[in-house]
């Protein structure tokens, strides 16, 4: 597993439009950008405003990143069926690979990635909105890998949303990083 | 004083542009350059200037015609549909002269193409002209979202000191991308007074100015005498390339833009799997590093072009490496799928250098 | 005996000739022009966008700052330069095939936006400058080089009225159609350049002038049968007078 000490987290997140990837590398991008000398985000989605593959790759990094775009990133982090396969080839050996599996049935058969089996749609439901599955992945993959601390994107909701969007839904955004990062230290081996 | 923040390629552009104190914007909607739009119509009227939305990428490129005319900062921003479509206008403006910057998102294929994706396939339409009547642009290819918001202000420097068209050429990929960026206002020489702008008489001590054909109303010889001068000039004293470890390397890589950043990665991990290999990046498109390529070719055994094309860089690069070594070309058939959102990774290019060295 | 100046060249003229076709109507019009601009007393502030064809040249005649384009981009040159110098008096002067064919877009949309500038706009039934071919304002059953059986409107449809079109938009403050085919209308012709562009220096909104202009080398016509043609066909096609004078426009904005 990655420890803090590393100079580099690459993580890409990918999902259907609307089930808010972008908004999980740019919180990420943003509050990383608070602790990391060089960040890149690169989005993908389709020229239409719904329904596409939407996929997402966040660099936080000490030294200069060559390229925002990566084949075999680091983490992939799968909230749709339909890409699993493609990005489970593509991590790199002794990557991680976080699957929600509320929605995602089939299991990872690689054996030198370390993979996280989360009910991020579950939790989120149980949280009162499905669609904060995007920050339970985002608060587990904190936990997983202690990029930066769940603080640090707390900070960024208040920036971005705070007196824009109702204080109920706000708080619901920072439980459900809370709970994401209950997921997967439940799940911790060391 | 230098201030941080994160930004997309897009907003960087239109950053760099009003940094550079341009208060003029003429746009039409487009993907993928529709933040650039967005961004200046907010902050344009906070600074006394102008965001207006045109009628279409052809009137929008008529009204940075007339808008430079005014002798104010002027741009608009497009992908590569709406670019065709200003092409009449860009021609009429390197007949007047007309300084001005179009930021030139670029989008994949010919007709719609992909409909708003990654694509590196204007590059013969952006530095042969594009347009009728023999003439050039300069054409600025940045790499990171950095050089977005610098070479943003730097094309308003050039067109004004040369009174010509600036194209900025990002693509999807740089447009989308999102980095920190030093909010730095950059330092250029001083420039001519606009004597010739064209502003009522009464503010010019009334002399009038009159932006017409030079080729009806002056000598035809002397029109293309004066151009292709100038154009001399800029190719002396303007041409740019960025030499990333091609010193002494057996492959040298040429690629620009969005594909130079996959291409440095691939050059560093070809580095640390202890192969030669650098990048020579053409950060002018137009004028092109013909010398430059010229010379680290003599001093490599192969070239590597890299371009998100069929090949139209390669044409450059052939043309200047003049067989003196062989030039592959790693194209449009390496992206990772055959669908719109296929892009050419690092790891695909690293694979290509191994096969090559 | 004292000899006084009653008539010389207008001050704002450059050269000492045009380059018109005899009998054209386009170098009276242009006199109508200068007189305007003299007595607004607008030069120095003037700016004028010429276009393709027969009007190209005039950005050489006038004494003021002038551009142009060809293919009838005129009103969105002049849109740009009157957003970033509002103080200044922009005005085209265009060909009715730059305004109903090919540049009909720009010129639409330039009166949509409620662009405070005025169009000078040339009918002369035909395209002048490149011989003679079909315009959109061609009169039906007139042989032209591109219809030599005479225009048919089923087949090149209907002749257009930009002044009758451009009076139901909002932002049109003034809209008229006039001729210069004789001294009377002359006068009436002025008058209508002059509200024009009163018009803009009121800042009230879009102004279009129309003006009917003989082609006799295109009609194949004598000067003198040219002002017979516009009494007896155009001005049946082509009603002069205005069409839209009003001196301000609602701009209010509903809040959402």
């Amino acid at each position: 597993m990655e420890k803090k000490e590393s100079l580099l987290f690459q993580v890409t997140i990918t999902g259907l439009g609307g089930q808010g990837a972008l908004l999980f590398g740019q919180l990420l991008a943003e509050a990383g950008a608070t602790r990391f000398k060089n960040v890149s985000f690169f989005p993908q989605y389709a020229t239409v405003m719904r329904g596409g593959e939407s996929e997402c790759t966040v660099t936080l990094s000490e030294e200069e990143i060559d390229s925002p775009l990566v084949f075999e990133p680091q983490t992939a982090v799968v909230m749709a069926a339909p890409q699993l396969k493609q990005f489970e080839k593509r991590v790199v050996s002794g990557g991680m690979i976080f699957i929600d599996s509320s929605v995602i049935t089939e299991k990872i058969e690689r054996r030198d990635v370390k993979v996280f089996y989360l009910p991020a749609t579950r939790a989120a439901t149980e949280l009162g909105d499905t669609r904060v599955a995007n920050l339970v992945f985002l608060g587990a993959y904190l936990a997983a890998t202690e990029a930066i601390p769940i603080e640090a994107v707390e900070e960024i909701l208040d920036k971005r949303f705070k007196g824009r969007i109702k204080e109920t839904l706000l708080s619901l955004n920072k439980k459900a990083l809370r709970a994401g990062a209950k997921l997967v230290i439940g799940k911790r081996e060391d | 004083m230098a201030e941080w923040i994160l930004s997309s390629g897009n907003e960087a552009a239109a950053r760099g542009a009003i940094q550079a104190g341009c208060k003029y914007f003429f746009g039409y909607p487009i993907t993928p350059q529709n933040e650039i739009a967005e961004f200046l119509s907010e902050e344009l009227p906070k600074i006394g200037g102008v965001y207006l939305q045109s009628d279409g990428e052809g009137a929008a490129a008529y009204m940075l015609f007339g808008g430079a005319l005014t002798g104010q900062r002027v741009m608009t921003a497009t992908s590569s549909p709406g670019f065709s479509l200003m092409h009449e206008a860009i021609s009429h403006m390197a007949m007047v002269e007309a300084p001005a910057v179009i930021i030139e998102v670029m989008r994949l294929g010919p007709g719609a193409g992909t409909g708003g994706q990654q694509g590196q396939t204007d590059y013969r339409q952006m530095t042969k002209g594009g347009g009728h009547g023999a003439y050039r642009n300069i054409v600025l290819a940045p790499y990171t979202v950095q050089e977005i918001f610098d070479f943003t202000q730097l094309a308003f420097y050039l067109a004004d000191k040369y009174r010509i068209l600036v194209i900025v050429a990002t693509d999807f990929i740089l447009g989308r991308m999102t980095e920190r960026v030093n909010l730095r206002s950059l330092n250029f020489p001083p420039l001519p007074a606009k004597d010739w702008a064209l502003k009522g008489k009464d503010q010019k001590d009334g002399k009038s100015d009159h932006h017409m054909s030079a080729l009806v109303f002056g000598g035809i010889p002397e029109f293309f005498q004066h151009q292709t001068e100038k154009h001399q000039r800029i190719i002396e004293e303007e041409t740019r390339v960025e030499n990333y470890q091609a010193e002494n390397a057996r492959l040298i890589i040429i690629a620009y833009g969005s594909t130079a950043r996959a291409a440095r990665r691939a050059v560093n991990i070809a580095r640390k799997n202890g192969l030669e290999v650098g990048l020579l990046r053409p950060i002018t498109l137009w004028p092109f590093p013909k010398e430059a390529i010229k010379k680290a070719a003599s001093r490599a055994e192969k070239v590597l072009v890299v371009e998100d094309s069929p090949g139209e860089l390669v044409e450059d690069v052939e043309a200047a490496v003049l067989e003196q070594v062989p030039v592959h070309l790693l194209g449009i058939w390496a992206r990772h799928h055959s669908g719109p959102s296929g892009l050419i990774y690092p790891e695909r290019i690293f694979q290509e250098i191994k096969a090559l060295i | 005996m004292d000899r006084q100046l009653i008539y010389g060249k207008p001050g704002l003229l450059t050269g000492p000739s045009l380059h018109h076709c005899p009998g054209c109507h386009y170098g009276i019009i242009l006199g109508v022009l200068f007189e305007v601009i003299e007595e607004l007393d607008i030069g120095g502030r003037a700016i004028a966008v010429t276009g393709g064809g027969c009007t190209a040249r005039w950005a050489r005649y006038l004494d003021i700052d002038t551009t142009g384009g060809i293919h009838g981009p005129g009103p969105a040159i002049a849109s740009a330069i009157k957003r970033i110098y509002p103080e200044s008096i922009v005005f085209v002067a265009q060909g009715d095939g730059e305004q109903g064919a090919i540049g009909l877009g720009y010129f639409m949309n330039s009166a949509l936006r409620a662009e405070k500038i005025t169009i000078m706009g040339f009918n002369n039934a035909c395209f002048g400058t490149t011989g003679g071919q079909m315009a959109p304002t061609t009169l039906l059953g007139m042989k032209t080089s591109t219809s030599p059986l005479g225009r048919n409107p089923q087949t090149e449809g209907f002749p257009f009225h930009a002044p009758e079109l451009i009076a139901t938009i909002k932002g049109t403050a003034y809209a008229a159609r006039v001729s210069v085919h004789t001294s009377a209308n002359r006068q009436r012709a002025k008058a209508a350049l002059k509200t024009a562009f009163q018009k803009q220096i009121d800042g009230v909104g879009f102004s279009l002038v129309e003006f009917i202009a003989a082609c006799p080398p295109n009609w194949h016509l004598s000067p003198g049968d040219c002002l017979k043609f516009i009494e007896e066909k155009m001005l049946v096609e082509f009603p002069l007078g205005d069409f839209k004078n009003v001196d301000t426009i609602d701009y209010s904005m509903p809040v959402f």
